[in-house]
């Protein structure tokens, strides 16, 4: 009996506290409300988020955002089954893919937020319209945040100022750089990329849309043929400035973060790259330019909507997330990731904030990516899978394993296949 | 009479052990229904349908995805590679593995020293191992190549991550270096190899590499199934080895299922009955070289 009754005081009391825990964790009505975001590395990035939530808080005192970042690698398939599996997600970034219409069942639509109109009015009615076709039947589901493109050049003025080059703009113009050099002796390598498939891809397509703007919009909206004359043409061209020594088959394994540092160290003249990677231009004495071609008034390349943020339509608090997401897209939020040169803000007439360009180089280059960004000759809306798969077929090629036509052959193959 | 009395005993007995067994087993029994049999069921289910990852808005599609397997030469190029790197690190471990092992157990000095450094490799993570490989291997900046040319053998630098040769060799490398595994499984088993053979074979003047190759390598035979088997199904286990190092190329000369699957679960696009497809065709591989590895162990069993 003695035994009993403490066992039952025990239980009173454990009932108590945990009673009164609950009552404290439970938010008032109008009380501090919590929002969980997920992102993915990059997107902006950890420590740009950080400022973000902080600016946000200090801003919204009653509001705390708590900051999940998962793996760009993993961000797909992870966030997916975290939303299918009934995971705390208050605000979502919504990568501008394929991936968004398997989410889009669990996304709040712009309309239902508490304040849709006011962050759609502050933002282009390009972008907007480039998010609403992410999505089944185009309803908007999303909202854009910044906008990048692929691919174009990171340049060490300090080398090419020593050499007595300038930037290139065509590939002659880039040989001139290659000689050179080679001339100098110095082991300085004239360009180094991400070797992945995934970057082939984009460079392929690159130069592919630099002479037929309509090839990858013709894939991606119109069910076109991969393995057009005008594909073959621009990968045996791309084939042939390894061939004839401007690029170096040896850098064809250097991964994402390999030839970063590679031109980080100052082994390379020139890292090519996404326009995501131009924050790099507030780090040194670099500048931008556009992913050459063979003739100077055909530089191009792809862009897109980069990042998109969604309300979870089963969150608690949607309001608490609307306010955090028009904070980030098109309030006091944006000025601190524009500044990082993470994208071009999908904001309406945004203007960078005084003193981040100091130099007379940051602001041409910067002007550069703005005008690339704003008249590409296709949508950077990529096709997952099969980007990876393309990209591993232009290797092939490059490598001299198989011709550029079987190489585009393959991929039309991989693409109708349906397995992508 | 005796006999007539120890039959129903016996028959007791066995249905004690029967209920005793069961009572032990049944919460790992439910424990496999509720996951194995279920995972297998949702693979099945699953791999008829065109669905992304979250699994919504699934099509029908019948057994297409098992044609467009079956008519993709990437997949059965990284079935056949997972077998070749399988067999690779089998060598390995039963010739060097072994060895290691016996020449361990002998008690030379600094014995933990040396299980430190071969078993080092098998506990920490794989994809580090395979990324430090990676970077070790580039062409233009890696160490293996920075080396050869410092020492007047640049002819010797190779592209080892481009070419499918060697970049088969590295990866190949990679599986046979983590041989810890199976150096652990040889050592646990030698400390209980019963000593008076090998005293025997001591008397009779045997030399050390003919007791090893003669008494204890035939001896350790039920070990080097396990080593066999654990090796050759961990191989479709495989992912880090490929993922962190060549991934899969170049083209698909190194790919392997783990690759392979992960390529396509990662895409964001509606690829998941299509790898849920390839991971039952790999389940049913694996099951043929379990049984496979059964029947040899019973057969090995009943000669004895």
């Amino acid at each position: 009996m003695k035994f009993s009754s403490k066992l039952a005081a025990s239980a009173v009391v454990v009932g108590l506290g945990l009673t009164m825990s609950g009552c404290a964790g439970a938010p008032a009505a109008d009380g501090p409300v919590t929002i969980n975001y997920w992102s993915w590395d990059g997107a902006p990035g950890q420590d740009i988020v950080d400022q973000e939530i902080a600016a946000f808080e200090k801003a919204n005192p009653d509001i705390t955002v708590k900051y999940t970042e998962v793996p760009q690698a993993d961000y797909k398939a992870k966030t997916a089954l975290a939303l299918s599996a009934g995971e705390d997600i208050d605000v979502v970034s919504v990568q501008p893919a394929t991936w968004a219409q398997e989410v889009e069942g669990y996304l709040l639509p712009v309309a239902d937020w508490s304040n849709g109109d006011a962050v759609l009015g502050a933002l282009t009615p390009a972008s907007v319209a480039q998010t609403s076709r992410l999505f089944t039947d185009k309803q908007l589901l999303a909202v854009p945040l910044y906008l990048t493109g692929s691919a174009i050049g990171i340049y060490n003025a300090d080398i090419l100022g020593e050499l007595g080059v300038k930037p290139p703009q065509t590939w002659a113009e880039f040989k001139v750089l290659s000689d050179a050099l080679k001339a100098q002796g110095k082991g300085i390598l004239p360009a180094v990329m991400p070797g992945d498939g995934w970057f082939q891809d984009e460079v392929t397509t690159t130069i592919v849309g630099q002479t037929d703007p309509d090839f990858f919009n013709n894939v991606r909206y119109n069910g076109g043929a991969w393995n057009t004359p005008s594909y073959v043409k621009a990968l045996t061209d791309y084939k042939a400035l390894y061939d004839n020594g401007t690029l170096d088959t040896a850098t064809l394994d250097l991964d994402y973060a390999g030839a970063s540092t590679a031109f980080d160290e100052g082994k390379a003249a020139v890292l090519f790259n996404g326009s995501w990677e131009t924050g790099r231009i507030l780090t040194g004495n670099y500048g931008v330019i556009p992913f050459p071609a063979e003739d100077a008034a055909n530089v191009s390349l792809r862009s897109y909507l980069d990042v998109t943020l969604a309300i979870n339509k089963d969150s608690a608090e949607k309001d608490a997330s609307a306010k955090f997401i028009q904070f980030l897209a098109a309030g006091d939020g944006v000025d601190i990731w524009a500044s990082v040169l993470k994208g071009i803000p999908a904001v309406d007439g945004y203007q960078l904030p005084d003193g981040v360009l100091t130099t007379d180089l940051q602001k041409a280059s910067y002007a550069t990516i703005v005008s690339l960004l704003s008249n590409p000759h296709g949508d950077r809306n990529n096709l997952g899978a099969f980007s990876d798969a393309a990209g591993a077929n232009t290797k092939e090629a490059l490598l001299g394993h198989i011709t550029p036509q079987q190489a585009a052959d393959d991929s039309q193959a991989k693409l109708v296949a349906g397995n992508f | 009479m005796k006999t007539e009395r120890s039959a129903p005993r016996k028959k007791r007995k066995s249905r004690s052990d029967l209920r005793v067994a069961v009572v032990f087993l049944s919460p790992l029994l439910l424990v496999y229904a509720v996951y194995f049999i279920y995972s297998i069921f949702f693979l099945g289910e699953t791999s008829m349908t065109k669905v992304g990852i979250s699994l919504r808005n699934a099509v029908d599609v019948g057994w297409l995805n098992f044609q467009m397997l079956v008519g993709d030469a990437a997949f059965s190029r990284a079935i056949l590679n997972n077998l070749l790197f399988a067999m690779v690190s089998i060598a390995v471990a039963v010739t060097i593995g072994f060895f290691i092992a016996v020449a361990l157990a002998t008690g030379v000095r600094a014995r933990k020293l040396f299980y430190l450094v071969f078993l080092l490799p098998a506990l920490i993570p794989v994809s580090l191992v395979a990324t430090v490989f990676g970077g070790m291997f580039q062409e233009r900046f890696g160490i293996v190549n920075e080396t050869l040319r410092s020492i007047g053998l640049g002819a010797l630098a190779q592209s080892w991550l481009n070419e499918p040769g060697p970049a088969f060799a590295v990866v190949a490398t990679l599986f046979a270096y983590l041989i810890g595994l199976p150096i652990m499984y040889y050592t646990a088993d030698l400390a209980a190899l019963p000593t008076d053979s090998l005293e025997a074979a001591l008397l009779d003047g045997a030399g050390t590499f003919r007791i090893m190759r003669s008494i204890i390598y035939p001896m350790m035979t039920p070990t080097h199934i396990t080593v066999v088997l654990s090796l050759l199904l961990g191989s479709f286990r495989g992912l880090e080895q490929v993922y962190f190092s060549t991934g899969g190329g170049p083209g698909h000369s190194t790919e392997v299922v783990g690759s392979y699957l992960y390529g396509y679960i990662n895409s964001g696009g509606k690829t998941i009955g299509f790898t849920a497809a390839a991971a039952l065709i790999v389940l049913v591989i694996a099951l043929i070289i379990s049984i496979a590895q059964m029947f040899a162990t019973r057969t090995r069993k009943g000669s004895r």
